[in-house]
């Protein structure tokens, strides 16, 4: 499995990796650092198409809706689940990343539990 | 009474009897016809035919003729009448012939007997007829009075009886003791007794008990023959009540000069009385007013068109203080001229019987001697006379100048208090979104290093690895710290406010030279060489104008390059530089600062992104920060009324401008 990380906080990297490790699911996950970073990784090699992408939302530079929109404007990313990775809980930011593209949401807790949950479902949800 | 009555006509009665004294009669001495003939009363004898047989001087004298003895019937006279003196009675039906007709004896009809010269006298005729031994008549003697002169005074007397019954007033006469011996109709209604009450008895009945030493007063006055006049006091009517009454009263003298009694006329005035009071108390008012209210008052008469003017009034319009009057045009030339339209036209309109409009209007005047423009409240009133033309305008003045001044003056705090009342809630109104965003903004990134903590403490309770706590600790205590930087930021910005502070002179040089003191370490170890020109002086709160340099100085340390350069410069750009560079108010001077480095810089496109709080250009491993420095310098620049703007392209520095107004006024 090939994951894209975009998410500008080191920590954040960080805890996904141990949430996917706790969820025995073995990933190469790739980092960006924000939406400039992670375009700049897929246009550089089209043959580079992850499993999924994960986009925070507040990056410096290019944010998350305004990568979200410009990767779903590739073509060869057509089927790639890209999951809002991000700490809003505003349902205003989850029905206007899905108007834009999202395939789905998930809101970064402090539970790691829950995190692991959350993530498992969406897995299981898209066939991931 | 004592009145003598000398007729015109008597005299000439005595004039003709001695003109005619006794003397030989026509016919013959000692004889019944010269008795006759020397009596003062008309007699004439008539025979049964009628004819006149005989007649005495007196009657001669009477009919102012002599009639022919045997031809003229019935009777002398020219002509008679009746009382009416407009009624002829023909002489074949006078008195007399009736008498000699019929035999009857009428008495006491009075006639009028017109002499040809057309005198008249008043008669009554005593015929009486001679009878023969059978009852015939065979003549008659008439006898006739002259009763002009007492017809004369019965005239008079029944004139004067009509004049006392038809008076209002009451018309009484009393003896010298005060014994009431008339009393007329205006008596009875005025005080209430009938005649027949009051006739004999004393006039103190109609005295208030208190005022009887006022009647003594009076017959003392009457008996040394002296009038008194309209000598106001009380009177009591029949049923109690009180009245004032108004009374002359007057000796009666009888023929000989003596005085006998008095008469009394008595004008009930107790409305005129109350009117008359409450007029005094109207006009005490008015004085008052007048007085108490600073009015000037005058009186405008339409026919000559001068108007008087009370020392007021004439204090107001800056005139000389005397009586004469001053003429219309003379005032209406004090008018300020673009009101003097509008005062014709009010007087015009006060002038119309039919408007109904009194005189009032507002208007200035020039004064006559300081030639002062004063405003004037004026108002008055017109009297018509009864053709409808006025006659007369009656008014008031007032300087109103200080009124109008303060009610303008009024005026004008209202809109100023207005005016500042809708600035201040503007100013409360964007304060107030700065607030909630930046309170949205603040709490977000603070749930950040908490989120965190939560999420290690999770790993270490999941993990029976004792080295997972040795690597997550130090992850938490680092979260912790984040935290209580935030939390100092978020403090601090919240800090930088106006409102307490004060604003004093600051020389720059001097608080560059302190900050760079702050910073030395720092400058030290990027080796930044900084140079500055003259930043001359700013009016600001020291504080705050001392952490913007602060701010900028350390970003501009922090961003910088292996070879750091750092110039900061003021100037005072003309209007013309500034207007293309900033949104900043024409009407203020400002002092341009410029702080440029050599550093990373940043696409312009984010250049307002990077004044906003906790926005970041970069992540928080990258370039440390929390993000605040620039927006506190954008919070503070905003609270001296400045402006701030960034310009930068990425690897070749970056250069903020900051303007600061060189006057701060107060709010």
């Amino acid at each position: 499995m090939n994951y894209l990380f975009v998410d500008d906080d080191i920590d954040d990297q960080e805890i996904f990796a141990l949430a996917l490790k706790g969820l025995d699911l073995p990933a190469n996950v790739i980092t960006a650092s924000d939406g400039t970073e992670a375009l700049e990784l897929v246009k550089r090699d089209e043959s580079f198409v992850p499993d999924c992408i994960f986009l925070d939302l507040n990056m410096p530079r290019m944010g998350g809706k305004e990568c979200l929109v410009e990767m779903r404007k590739l073509p060869w990313l057509k089927g790639v689940p890209i999951v809002i990775y991000s700490t809003s809980m505003q349902q205003s930011d989850k029905i206007e990343t899905q108007k834009l593209g999202a395939t789905d949401f998930i809101t970064k807790e402090g539970d790691i539990r829950r995190l692991k949950q959350s993530l498992s479902s969406m897995f299981k949800r898209h066939n991931i | 009474m004592g009145q003598d009555f000398i007729s015109k006509e008597e005299k000439d009665a005595d004039v003709f009897r001695e003109r005619t004294a006794i003397r030989p009669s026509l016919y013959g001495e000692n004889s019944t016809q010269s008795l006759i003939d020397n009596l003062e009363v008309a007699v004439y004898t008539c025979d049964a035919r009628g004819y006149i047989t005989m007649y005495n001087n007196a009657a001669a004298c009477l009919w102012g003729r002599r009639p022919e003895i045997g031809r003229d019937l019935w009777c002398g006279s020219w002509k008679i009448y009746e009382l009416d003196g407009i009624t002829e009675i023909s002489l074949d039906t006078c008195p007399m012939a009736l008498t000699l007709k019929e035999g009857e004896v009428i008495a006491g009809r009075e006639i009028v007997i017109e002499k040809p010269d057309g005198e008249r006298r008043v008669v009554i005729p005593y015929p009486r007829p001679f009878l023969d031994k059978e009852g015939k008549i065979t003549g008659a003697i008439n006898l006739l009075v002259d009763v002009s002169s007492y017809k004369r005074i019965e005239q008079r007397e029944a004139q004067l009886a009509a004049i006392v019954d038809s008076s209002d007033d009451a018309i009484v006469s009393k003896t010298l003791d005060g014994i009431v011996t008339s009393w007329n109709p205006g008596a009875e209604k005025i005080f209430g007794y009938s005649a027949a009450e009051m006739i004999g008895q004393p006039i103190f009945k109609i005295i208030p008990a208190e005022r009887w030493d006022e009647e003594y007063y009076i017959q003392g006055q009457l008996r040394s023959g002296n009038k008194i006049d309209h000598y106001e006091t009380r009177r009591v009517r029949k049923d109690g009540q009180i009245i004032e009454v108004s009374l002359t009263i007057s000796p009666i003298r009888d023929k000989n000069g003596t005085i006998v009694g008095a008469s009394k006329i008595a004008r009930d005035i107790t409305k005129q009385r109350a009117v008359t009071q409450a007029l005094q108390e109207s006009e005490e008012r008015l004085r008052l007013a007048v007085e108490t209210g600073n009015l000037g008052t005058w009186a405008l008469d339409i026919g000559t068109m001068t108007v008087v003017c009370s020392t007021r009034c004439r204090a107001a319009l800056g005139i000389d203080s005397t009586d004469e009057p001053v003429t219309l045009d003379e005032l209406m030339a004090q008018v300020y001229p673009a009101d003097v339209v509008r005062v014709r036209q009010a007087l015009s309109e006060a002038s119309d019987p039919d408007s109904n409009k009194g005189y009032e209007i507002e208007h200035r005047i020039m004064r006559r001697d300081d030639q002062t423009i004063r405003w004037l409240r004026v108002k008055a009133k017109m009297y018509f006379g009864e053709d409808g033309s006025p006659q007369k305008l009656l008014g008031t003045m007032l300087d109103i100048t200080e009124e109008k001044a303060s009610q303008e003056r009024l005026e004008r705090t209202v809109i100023e208090r207005t005016e500042e009342l809708q600035k201040t809630n503007e100013r409360l109104q964007k304060s107030n979104h700065d607030l909630e965003q930046f309170a949205y903004i603040a709490s977000h990134d603070l749930q950040e290093p908490l989120r965190k903590i939560q999420t290690y403490i999770g790993i270490i309770e999941e993990s029976s690895d004792r080295d997972t706590s040795s690597i997550y600790f130090p992850k938490i205590v680092k979260s912790t710290t984040r935290m209580a930087r935030l939390i100092k930021d978020v403090l601090d910005y919240s800090r930088v406010g106006k409102d307490g502070s004060k604003f004093t002179d600051i020389d720059l040089n001097v608080l560059l030279n302190v900050v760079m003191a702050d910073y030395d370490h720092l400058i030290h170890e990027k080796n930044a060489v900084i140079k500055s020109s003259d930043l001359h002086h700013v009016i600001g709160i020291e504080s705050q104008i001392r952490q913007l340099f602060a701010n900028l100085l350390s970003n501009a340390l922090k961003f910088c390059g292996p070879v750091c350069r750092i110039t900061i410069s003021s100037d005072y750009p003309d209007p013309e530089e500034r207007n293309r560079h900033a949104p900043l108010d024409p009407n203020r001077s400002y002092l341009r600062l410029v702080f440029s480095d050599n550093g990373i810089g940043f696409e312009q496109q984010y250049a307002e992104k990077i004044f906003m709080i906790f926005q970041r250009l970069h992540s928080a491993t990258e370039y440390a920060g929390t993000g605040i420095g620039l927006a506190l310098c954008k919070k503070i620049v905003e609270n001296h009324h400045g402006y701030i703007t960034a310009d930068s392209q990425p690897g070749h520095g970056a250069t903020f401008t900051v303007w600061l107004p060189t006057v701060q006024q107060a709010g």
